[in-house]
């Protein structure tokens, strides 16, 4: 009986370690999940590694990451994602990510003051109001419009609940 | 009567001696215009089409391109800025054909212009590479690659990111020295013709000439710059011609 018991007791173990892989969604999959949430989220692109490399400090650490990029909208749209690795925090991650933000603020700024178009006014309202969002061993960040951020934000957090 | 005749006669002949030596003299016009260097050097410059950031859109509207006019010579964003950032072959210029935006290398793959002046620095990278210049040129020679990818029989000139005047805040001449030499430098690596309009451009304190200078940023050049870099460029002409 007490074998029995063994034998089930560590086939639950066994059950649970699997589920547990299973909820862990990987990032590629939710950079998916959110473009297709998107309007013409066909546009936003996975951008070559060296954008990360020499953007994030962070990024050695990370487990896994993906970067979109959608030039075509005016205003640019950017999502990145990243799973935390040993070595590096969510609150790591978030301050390089919340640093890189601010440079590109300050950039767009001194441009827009030279080139007050409608693209730039919009670029860079989206840095400015851009949303940085952590769930368990991952961080998003978003820099999309007022209503692309709220369907980001949707999708990003449903694809842990499936 | 007989005199009326022969005056008549004289004044005809006199009438078709003239009219044959402003024939000759026109023609004689022509073709010294032809054989003038002015003529010559301008069909370099014709030849030429410039990629770049804020200081080359503004060629559009105050570069002497004479004739033939800037339309389909310079390649800028709808903003007229361009960042040599992470995002460079990523970011959309107009393209010179259909005013679509593409990317860099999508238009040149279009276009395929002969020769590809490209000056490209100050929107961006000579401040936030300043102390990076290994991404400043990982993503200068990208730029070059995805150019030459699509359009492998282009003739790329690199030219000096331009200096900047006493006014710039930010920016200084030292970050765009530092720069420009790496543009230099990958010039040279990749057998390119590294255009130097900083030495035209400088005054003897190596600001930007007060009288080059069109804007309060000290960053942004007068139609007078542009006409003392297309006169360098001509300078350039054999090293250029030589580098195809």
């Amino acid at each position: 009986m007490k074998r029995y018991f063994l034998v089930l007791f560590l086939f639950l173990l066994l059950l649970s370690g699997c589920q547990m892989h299973a909820e862990d969604p990987i990032c590629a999959s939710l950079g998916k999940q959110i473009s297709t949430a998107l309007p013409n989220g066909a546009h936003l692109a996975e951008v070559d590694e060296d954008f990360a490399e020499t953007t994030f400090d962070f990024i050695g650490n990370t487990e896994e990451h993906v970067l979109l990029l959608d030039t075509t909208d005016g205003g640019t749209r950017e999502i990145g994602i990243f799973k935390v690795g040993d070595g590096v925090s969510t609150a790591d991650v978030e301050r390089g990510i919340r640093e890189y933000l601010k440079s590109e603020q300050e950039a767009l700024a001194s441009l827009s003051a030279l080139y007050p178009t409608d693209d730039l006014t919009e670029r860079l309202w989206r840095y400015q109001n851009a949303t940085v969002l952590t769930k368990g061993q991952y961080v998003a960040y978003f820099v999309l419009s007022q209503d692309d951020t709220k369907t980001a934000k949707d999708a990003f957090l449903t694809a842990f609940k499936a | 009567m007989h005199f009326n005749r022969v005056f008549l006669c004289l004044f005809c002949f006199l009438l078709a001696l003239t009219g044959t030596a402003c024939g000759t003299q026109a023609t004689a016009a022509s073709m010294a215009d032809t054989r003038s260097p002015e003529n010559t050097q301008i069909n370099f410059l014709d030849t030429l089409t410039f990629l770049g950031d804020s200081t080359t859109a503004h060629m559009a509207t105050r570069a002497p391109f004479g004739k033939s006019g800037a339309a389909g010579r310079v390649w800028m964003t709808k903003s007229r800025y361009l960042n040599l950032s992470p995002r460079i072959t990523y970011e959309r210029i107009l393209c010179p054909e259909s005013g679509e935006e593409l990317t860099i290398a999508e238009v040149a793959a279009r276009i395929k212009p002969q020769r590809l002046v490209i000056t490209l620095g100050i929107d961006y990278g000579v401040y936030y590479y300043r102390n990076d210049q290994t991404s400043f040129e990982f993503y200068y020679e990208k730029l070059l690659d995805a150019i030459l990818a699509e359009s492998p029989d282009t003739t790329l000139v690199l030219q000096s990111i331009f200096p900047v005047g006493r006014q710039s805040r930010a920016i200084t001449n030292e970050m765009v020295d530092k720069a420009n030499e790496t543009v230099a430098t990958i010039a040279k690596r990749r057998g390119l013709v590294f255009v130097d309009a900083n030495r035209i451009l400088k005054d003897h304190d190596g600001f930007l000439a007060q009288e080059y200078c069109y804007s309060d940023d000290g960053i942004h050049l007068t139609a007078a710059a542009y006409d003392a870099i297309f006169k360098n460029l001509e300078n350039y002409e054999q090293e250029i011609t030589r580098s195809a």
